[in-house]
């Protein structure tokens, strides 16, 4: 019999291993509209991680109770508790968030990482691990999201977490048109995309390496 | 509450909108996931696309009755209970009918046309959590539309993803036979791709025909020898 | 029978996990109630503040003690809400979405005097840090206890710092929102913000980025004629965003006084700011021009 997967697996597979986004390429939609700007991209990682570990953890705990039919919309439906929770949450204590996320929370629901790790884990596994493997699953699609939105702050703003990275005499005016200017691409979507394009290749590199 | 502030021009031009200019799949980047998992062949990928665009409409238009007579501000007002808020109870809710409907739809296409399920059968239960069908929702939900336009709106914007992944299929297709570097094959390139048809669609930004939302100019108030602004 | 009992079993529990969520998401939602309006009010009167230009540390407190609602009839008379028998969050909920420049009785603020007594007696002011509540409560500031929001009468120009104005208009994507504040002459703006807008981030979101508007400062929202004057009646009214920088293009001409720097990469943005200025200070001209007469017929 094979031999039960230690806890600290249960958290690690997801992070780096199994990376939701760039091996399993799940959870891409909310990734390109909310890494703009770091304090974003963090936000929204804090609330996926929130979101995945503790509905997988609640769809482990009634998982044999479940009755098969109703499957889907028992996760569904605890995916959306949390999610909710979220969203209030952010609506009273940290407004301009809110605004700034609008819809995005909201689509946390149909992100497919959480549902992915509903279905493939939570159902399977007792609660504590389910609760690793969705806490690692959350991380790992963080770590990716903060890193492209560093890129995406640092090249497109200048600024890291509204800190100043780039000092403002290095840029271009009116007396000095040839000095630095920002990459215009970075806020806009197609960056996203392209970097998403770059990681996903120097993962495989890497791990082709391993 | 029927067509709001629109005109029939005002719709078409809202039309053109939501399926072009603002491409919910290409602009809004809502329903990448099934997209990236499917549309390596034109036929799953033209499967796919009617059946989300079959969920947004229908599915839209019920989850627009939900916000308007159940979970909006002030929506109960017809049960009497104006008072009561709510909107908290939106986003299980929609999620629900979503489902709900999409339940429905696999259990009469399974009865009413075998074939039709047997191509689609397998995606149905995936376009629930299709991020572009409660996206839709959504934002329409957001911008209070009336029924036509809000009808209108979703239409386009399942038309504009069965576009997207059309188009992405096609090229998906073509670059099978392409001379990729090893690592980049599959979803790296794929997801490059993708970057640089959503730069194409920016070209489209600006043109704004959902005219019927702005106001008209004011007049001046007062007309003889009035400087004009420049 | 086995099929019944599933059936039952699933039911039941359909009906538990609806129950659960519905009660935990309840409770949830009521507990936050409060601290979610207050979030909404804190931050929509921090931006009209910010085109007051107040400075404050105390946002709710300087807010209910100097901005008064007011309304603005067809012919520039202010009227209150008291006498127009209207109730201001009403008022506000059904006309906020689609502006309120249209109305036979439009919405304006007045920005009131940071009255001397007040300075001299607050507790902030001798020094000291007081909760929100005591210092609505302490005896030096009983007037504001019996204050109300609706006063019945009120004299133009008098211990009025000036007037802030909700504008709002169509931006590239979707219709902004924001505020300007005028001074009590009838066309020096004393600030203006954006708090609602869904524009292109990193280019027309700039529009509501401090480092944009801080230059709205001291800008003239009636064109100054060539000859240095105001014509209140006859001027052109608003402010507009132009292509490249005021002090590269205009100079130091008379036009530079009425235009904005543009936002490089966000022209439509820029031309929907323009727009929401021109049509919603529109209706306010014999208001505006009221106050420019007795500004310049008042000793300042």
């Amino acid at each position: 019999m094979d031999k039960q997967p230690s806890l600290k697996n249960y958290l690690f597979d997801p992070l780096w291993k199994n990376n939701q986004i760039l091996v399993a390429i799940l959870g891409i939609c909310s990734a390109l509209a909310v890494t703009v700007t770091m304090q974003v991209a963090l936000t929204m990682a804090l609330s996926v991680t929130f979101v995945t570990a503790f509905s997988s953890f609640f769809v482990s705990l009634i998982r044999k109770q479940t009755p098969d039919s109703v499957r889907m919309i028992a996760q569904l439906a605890i995916i959306s508790l949390f999610v909710i929770t979220v969203d209030q949450l952010l609506r009273a204590y940290l407004f301009d968030m809110s605004k700034t996320l609008s819809v995005f929370v909201g689509l946390i629901i149909t992100n497919c990482i959480v549902m992915g790790r509903a279905e493939s884990m939570a159902k399977n596994v007792p609660p504590i691990p389910a609760f690793l493997d969705g806490l690692g699953a959350g991380l790992g699609y963080g770590s990716i999201l903060l890193l492209v939105g560093a890129f995406r702050e640092i090249f497109g703003f200048g600024t890291f977490f509204d800190m100043r990275i780039i000092p403002e005499n290095w840029y271009a005016t009116f007396t000095h048109p040839d000095r630095y200017v920002n990459i215009g691409l970075m806020p806009l979507a197609p960056a996203a995309f392209f970097l998403l394009g770059l990681f996903v290749w120097i993962n495989n590199l890497l791990t082709k390496r391993d | 509450m029927w067509m709001g502030q629109y005109d029939l021009k005002g719709l078409l031009g809202l039309f053109i909108q939501s399926v072009f200019v603002q491409n919910i799949l290409l602009f809004n980047f809502l329903g990448m996931c099934s997209y990236l998992a499917c549309s390596n062949k034109m036929k799953t990928a033209n499967g796919l696309g009617i059946a989300v665009t079959l969920v947004i409409t229908v599915g839209g238009v019920l989850n627009w009755g939900v916000h308007n007579f159940v979970t909006g501000a002030g929506a109960l007002s017809w049960a009497g209970l104006a008072g009561v808020n709510l909107s908290f109870l939106e986003l299980i809710i929609f999620i629900s009918v979503i489902a709900g409907f999409v339940q429905v739809l696999e259990i009469a296409i399974e009865k009413f046309s075998p074939p039709l399920y047997a191509a689609l059968g397998v995606y149905l239960p995936l376009i629930t959590v299709n991020c572009a069908i409660l996206g839709a929702c959504l934002f329409a939900t957001v911008r209070e539309y009336a029924f036509f336009p809000n009808l209108i709106y979703l239409f386009g914007a399942g038309l504009g993803w069965w576009l997207a992944i059309v188009l992405m299929a096609a090229i998906r297709e073509k670059l099978a036979y392409s001379n990729i570097p090893h690592g980049l094959r599959g979803m790296g390139i794929a997801f490059i791709m993708t970057g640089l048809i959503a730069m194409t669609f920016m070209a489209l930004t600006g043109i704004n025909l959902d005219v019927s939302g702005k106001k008209p100019p004011v007049p001046m108030i007062l007309n003889s020898g009035t400087e004009q602004n420049p | 029978m086995p099929r019944s009992s599933e059936t039952k079993h699933t039911l039941r529990f359909i009906f538990i996990l609806c129950f659960v969520c519905a009660l935990l998401l309840s409770t949830l939602a009521t507990v936050l109630r409060v601290p979610q309006e207050k979030a909404k009010q804190f931050d929509q009167n921090e931006q009209l503040l910010k085109a007051a230009n107040i400075q404050t540390k105390d946002i709710l407190a300087t807010y209910a003690a100097r901005i008064r609602p007011m309304l603005v009839d067809d012919k520039g008379n202010l009227v209150s809400f008291q006498q127009a028998g209207l109730d201001y969050s009403t008022y506000l909920q059904k006309h906020q979405k689609k502006g309120f420049a249209d109305l036979p009785l439009k919405l304006i603020y007045e920005i009131e005097e940071l009255s001397s007594k007040e300075v001299r007696d607050s507790p902030t002011a001798k020094g000291r840090q007081v909760p929100f509540r005591n210092w609505i409560d302490s005896s030096a500031n009983s007037a504001l206890k019996d204050r109300d929001c609706t006063r019945a009468t009120v004299h133009t120009g008098d211990k009025v710092d000036g007037y802030v104005i909700p504008i709002n208009g169509f931006g590239l994507w979707d219709a902004i929102y924001g505020y300007i504040g005028i001074k009590a002459d009838g066309t020096t703006v004393l600030g203006a913000t954006w708090y609602n807008q869904a524009e292109t981030a990193g280019l027309g979101a700039n529009i509501a980025l401090p480092q944009w508007q801080k230059q709205f400062k001291n800008k003239q929202i009636f064109q100054v004629g060539t000859n240095g004057k105001t014509d209140y009646s006859r001027a052109a009214l608003g402010l507009t965003v132009i292509k490249g920088r005021v002090s590269e293009i205009l100079g130091n001409s008379p036009k530079a006084l009425s235009s904005i720097d543009g936002i490089s990469g966000a022209t439509l943005t820029g031309k929907g700011v323009t727009d929401a200025y021109a049509d919603c200070l529109a209706p306010y001209r014999p208001f505006l021009i009221k106050l420019g007469d007795a500004w310049i017929n008042s000793p300042h």
